[in-house]
């Protein structure tokens, strides 16, 4: 008897409802939008910081390693890692390279190049993580010549071999040698740079300090990670002292720090995804204020009807149970909406987020039990919200005055101050969101805008790793490189070719370092090297401001080095003619240090991304004698090729490649691009983020519209006697309509203001993110200032007009 | 709370030393002042005076849509000061039924929803009876034809007619008319004072609030009002 009453009146509010659709449109759209960002957004961050790493008892596993700069700690040389020996408490140690590098390996049709990385078996041992299918690798396979072996990435074995488990009866033919595959790693193995993985050995009798070998250990389950920093730096400080590593500044700090928070720091997306989930909490917050702002507007609409009701004598809860109706549709509506924009955007993010964002393959971002409890949760809120909201209503309204003017009374002042204040929070709100974009977008534009220090316009580039097997040492390497220059300058539209060890913006800084030696005895410790050709600063466009450039010939190379002005910025004194010295026995004992003569002093270039400093840099020829620095970054490091071109250098990527093919068949071609899409890809987390952000910010403006939209369109409903008095009393409808911006403009000119306020106070936070731009620039304030008088224009324009075209009789009747 | 007693001899309504103010910051408006009125059931009590006289304050007290300040307020013999909110909406629902001078129909509810609406709030009518009832009052108001038509398809009059229908559907002890013919022309507004006489005849109690002399003479009693204090009562039959 009484439910059919109740369904009665919920499906009356529900027509009603549906019949003028635009605040259910506005209020569902609103809270879908805030229930979509704050699931991504917190969805992302727990994919990508919390996400657990399936290593067994990660606690007990520590990386040794030195602190030279940052928080983290960095690797240590073999000559460290051999001398290592049995560390208290400690169970094992495993090593692995430094960094990933380029293999080639020749498929049935063609060669690729796959990204490999060494490793011992005992850092799979410290790992303990049970291969895919197969084993790791075994003791013989871990010695100094032993059997070869290869494992091979989860992705690499899905990818070349369907995720068949006949893959370990097969080889990779790798640098033309046949490796058998005896293990798949697991799909959560947390080292995702690496598809194909060899076993690493040390000979005992290393005692090379070049390198910076990732060292990992297992330790004792009651031991602090102090005493295991103690213990090693004990250990390793004795060697340096042993063998006199002061003289090149080597005296380090050694620590222990636990794995999970080096892999954590090193997906590198901490401070991104903080200000992601500063974002998704500002928009969370404007989401709740303009559901709040619709809500109560919604509730004023319905004033006449609750007043009549009231009269009649009906109870409280009949009284909320239309709002309560309305807003379960809107909440209903909100919450489907937000769940399905999340489920796309994640979509789209596990496509577009590069992976190293997340620390294991299998906790990519997906919509979880908890985002759909979160999304009913927050639409619980929004009705919660409108039953405060009615109760305040009835509790306060009096139903008097409305029932005596038949419901024409429009907002009442409470109402509307209530209203003003919500859309100044908002616009307060949105302002620091905007303020963030805009400056994240100036620091986007600075960035692309930087100079490199070098004119790629015209150039493109392409990396090869030559293998052992074809190319024995340096000599074979640089006939073969010779070859590709003469056979790529034979191109017709090639003006210049080049090679190196590496080029500046190519994203990859291995290890390219070396230390040198001055005349006067002091050290230039880590000072960025590229072994390098005839040619490579021609075609890299690269100036020469002071002496001269390399010879075409080699021969007249030998023995001299040509620097960057920041190095002799850092002595301080002018270089050129002078002497450094490759202080190769601090290496290994054995070899002889090598003397250098400064030709030529050139232009800094951006090495390592627009954003980073010129760093000091010295480089070396290609020649026969500097062989043993090239051993030490062969295996890391690719040769890579710059040719310069007339006219567009992607239309010569065709002609490049059959070069490339004609005198290194057996080699795989690795990232033909024009220098121009290399440095792109060096903006590409910085142009994520601004997209990103500028996402979050146009949303929070849409919201802060929407909401003065609201409110101006309920007041000057409310006002339309007022206005219908003032046009009788000879008020132009351009002074109506000026009326209605000013009353909208006041929120929003104290909301900027408090935004700008609120902004300057977090700013300090906002600038560690900044690049060439500080927090407070007026150019970006002006922009959002312009941004914001244009949003509430237009949010104020449709209810204005409104007010401009009242008729003075038609409202005035109403008395 | 029940105060529904059928003692005939009872008065409906009894107000004692009934007092209304209004305060603002700056200064107390007395809408009544130390009011003391009786209203006996079958009576046809018309309330007049000029504008802000207090006449409808005074009506808004007596259909609990407002409180007083101070005096005493009995209702079929109960004291109705100081009960809560959801008390009073009770006694509103069973006891009054209002006529209002701007018809307070709901737009979005058709003309049975809107009769109907007063008896949904009472949880002891079944849907056949709840029927029935609105039935009987558009019938008595001449309205029964149009019970699908909503509020904007009706004339004022039309409109007004309904609003009595829903007043007394829910055969309320008082009913309560705040310039019922305010809003109508003279045509509307004597069909409107019709069917109330007809209803007292009938043997309800009627208390009107009006400007019009003509309209408050066909009552049994007009109390005038001025400044917020009843300066003459008059027995007319």
């Amino acid at each position: 008897m009484f439910s059919d009453v109740l369904i009665s009146e919920v499906l009356q509010s529900w027509k009603s409802l549906l019949k003028k659709p635009g605040y259910l449109g506005l209020a569902s759209i609103t809270l879908a939008m805030g229930v979509a960002a704050c699931i991504v957004v917190f969805t992302l961050v727990k994919a990508s910081l919390f996400a657990p790493i399936a290593v067994p008892q990660i606690d007990r596993v520590v990386k040794l390693g030195s602190l030279e700069q940052g928080d983290y700690a960095g690797g240590l040389a073999p000559i460290q890692v051999i001398n290592l020996g049995k560390l208290p408490s400690v169970r094992q140690v495993g090593a692995a390279t430094p960094a990933v590098s380029s293999v080639t390996v020749q498929n049935a049709d063609r060669a690729i190049m796959v990204a490999s990385w060494h490793v011992s078996k005992e850092f799979l041992d410290v790992l303990r993580m049970p291969m895919q299918i197969g084993r790791g690798f075994n003791e013989n396979e871990n010695k100094p010549n032993g059997p070869q072996a290869a494992l091979i990435s989860h992705g690499y074995w899905q990818q070349h071999f369907a995720g068949n488990s006949s893959a370990l009866n097969k080889s990779l033919l790798v640098n033309g040698v046949s490796i058998p595959i005896v293990g798949v790693l697991p799909l959560e193995f947390p080292y995702k740079n690496a598809d194909i993985i060899f076993p690493l050995t040390f000979d005992s009798s290393n005692t090379s300090w070049s390198g910076s070998f990732n060292v990992i250990a297992r330790v004792d389950n009651n031991v602090s990670y102090e005493m295991i920093s103690s213990a090693l730096y004990s250990r390793l400080h004795s060697l340096d002292v042993e063998h006199k590593r002061e003289s090149l500044g080597k005296y380090h700090h050694y620590i222990a720090q636990p794995l999970e928070s080096v892999l954590r720091a090193e997906t590198r997306t901490s401070t991104i995804m903080t200000i992601f989930a500063g974002c998704a909490a500002v928009l969370l917050l404007i989401v709740l204020i303009n559901l709040s702002n619709l809500s109560l507007l919604r509730i004023v609409a319905h004033n006449h009807d609750s007043a009549v009701r009231r009269a009649l004598g009906a109870p409280i809860f009949r009284l909320l149970l239309p709002t309560v109706a309305e807003q379960f549709l809107v909440a209903v509506f909100g919450c489907i909406l937000g769940l399905s924009l999340a489920w796309v955007s994640l979509k789209l993010a596990n496509n577009v987020l590069p992976s190293y964002w997340f620390i294991s393959a299998s906790s990519r971002p997906e919509i979880s039990l908890l985002s759909v409890l979160f999304a009913f949760v927050l639409s619980l809120f929004v009705v919660a919200i409108a039953l405060a909201f009615g109760w305040w209503r009835i509790r306060f309204t009096s139903m008097k005055d409305v029932l005596v003017s038949g419901g024409r009374t429009g907002n009442d002042r409470k109402s509307g101050k209530l209203g003003s204040l919500l859309v100044t929070i908002q616009a307060a709100l949105a302002t620091v969101l905007l303020l963030v974009a805009a400056l994240s977008a100036r620091t986007y534009w600075n960035s692309s805008q930087v100079d490199y220090g070098f004119d790629g316009e015209h150039s493109l580039a392409f990396h090869i790793k030559p293998d052992r097997g074809t190319y024995p040492d340096q000599e074979a390497v640089m006939i073969m490189a010779d070859g590709m220059v003469t056979r790529l300058e034979s191109v017709a539209g090639v003006m210049r070719v080049g090679y190196g060890t590496n080029i500046p913006a190519s994203g990859t800084d291995h290890n390219d370092t070396a230390p040198f030696l001055m005349d006067n005895g002091s050290v230039l410790d880590s000072i960025t090297a590229y072994l390098v050709s005839p040619g490579y600063f021609e075609s890299l466009g690269m100036e020469i401001q002071q002496g001269r450039e390399f010879d075409r010939g080699h021969s007249t190379n030998t023995d001299t080095i040509i620097i960057t002005e920041e190095l002799e910025k850092h002595i301080q004194t002018s270089m050129l003619g002078q002497k450094l010295t490759l202080p190769y026995n601090s290496v290994n004992s054995a070899w002889e240090n090598l003397p250098l003569s400064i030709r030529g002093i050139a232009k800094g270039v951006r090495a390592y991304g627009p954003n980073r400093q010129k760093p000091p840099i010295v480089w070396i020829p290609f020649m026969a004698n500097t062989e043993k620095l090239y051993n030490l970054w062969r295996d890391s490091d690719s040769l890579w090729f710059i040719v310069k071109v007339h006219g567009d250098p992607a239309s010569f990527k065709d002609e490049v490649l059959d070069a490339a093919n004609d005198i290194a068949p057996t080699l795989s071609v690795g990232r033909l691009e024009p220098i121009s899409e290399y440095q792109a890809l060096n903006l590409y987390t910085q142009r994520l983020n601004l997209v990103l952000i500028l996402v979050f910010s146009g949303v929070a403006l849409s919201l802060s519209s929407i909401g003065m939209y609201s409110v101006m369109a309920v007041s000057v409903a409310g006002r339309k006697h007022e206005f219908g008095v003032r046009a009788a009393l000879g008020a132009k409808p351009s002074r109506l309509m000026i009326d209605v911006f000013k009353s909208g403009g006041i929120s929003l000119g104290i909301g900027l203001i408090v935004g700008l306020i609120v902004a300057a106070t977090v700013s300090k936070f906002i600038e560690r993110f900044l690049y060439g731009v500080s927090a407070a620039d007026p150019y970006s304030i002006v922009i959002i200032v312009a941004v914001l008088i244009l949003s509430g224009l237009i949010a104020c324009l449709a209810p204005a007009m409104r007010a401009a075209r009242t008729r003075p009789m038609q409202s005035l009747r109403m008395d | 709370m029940n105060i529904s007693d059928n003692n005939k001899s009872q008065p409906v309504i009894t107000l004692n030393g009934l007092t209304k103010v209004f305060q603002t910051e700056e200064i107390d408006t007395y809408a009544l002042q130390n009011i003391a009125l009786t209203i006996m059931p079958g009576e046809f009590v018309a309330i007049t005076g000029p504008s802000g006289c207090g006449k409808s304050t005074l009506l808004s007290i007596l259909g609990l849509l407002d409180t007083a300040n101070s005096g005493q307020y009995t209702l079929n013999g109960h004291d109705v000061s100081g009960l809560s909110m959801s008390e009073l909406a009770v006694i509103r629902n069973s006891e009054i039924g209002f006529i209002f001078q701007a018809f307070n129909l709901i737009a979005d509810l058709s003309i049975e929803a809107n009769v109907e609406l007063p008896l949904t709030y009472r949880n002891n009518l079944s849907k056949s009876e709840r029927r029935d009832m609105v039935r009987q009052a558009l019938e008595l108001v001449g309205m029964s034809h149009r019970l699908k038509h909503y509020p904007s398809q009706l004339s004022g009059g039309q409109q007004q007619r309904v609003a009595v229908a829903r007043a007394l559907a829910g055969q309320p002890r008082i009913l309560l008319a705040d310039e019922p013919t305010g809003n109508l022309d003279s045509e509307n507004g004597k069909v409107v004072m019709d069917l109330l006489n007809k209803l007292h005849d009938n043997g309800s109690t009627l208390c009107m609030v009006t400007h019009d002399i003509s309209f408050a003479q066909q009552a049994d009693r007009v109390i005038h009002m001025k400044d917020g204090e009843v300066v003459k009562a008059a027995n007319l039959n």
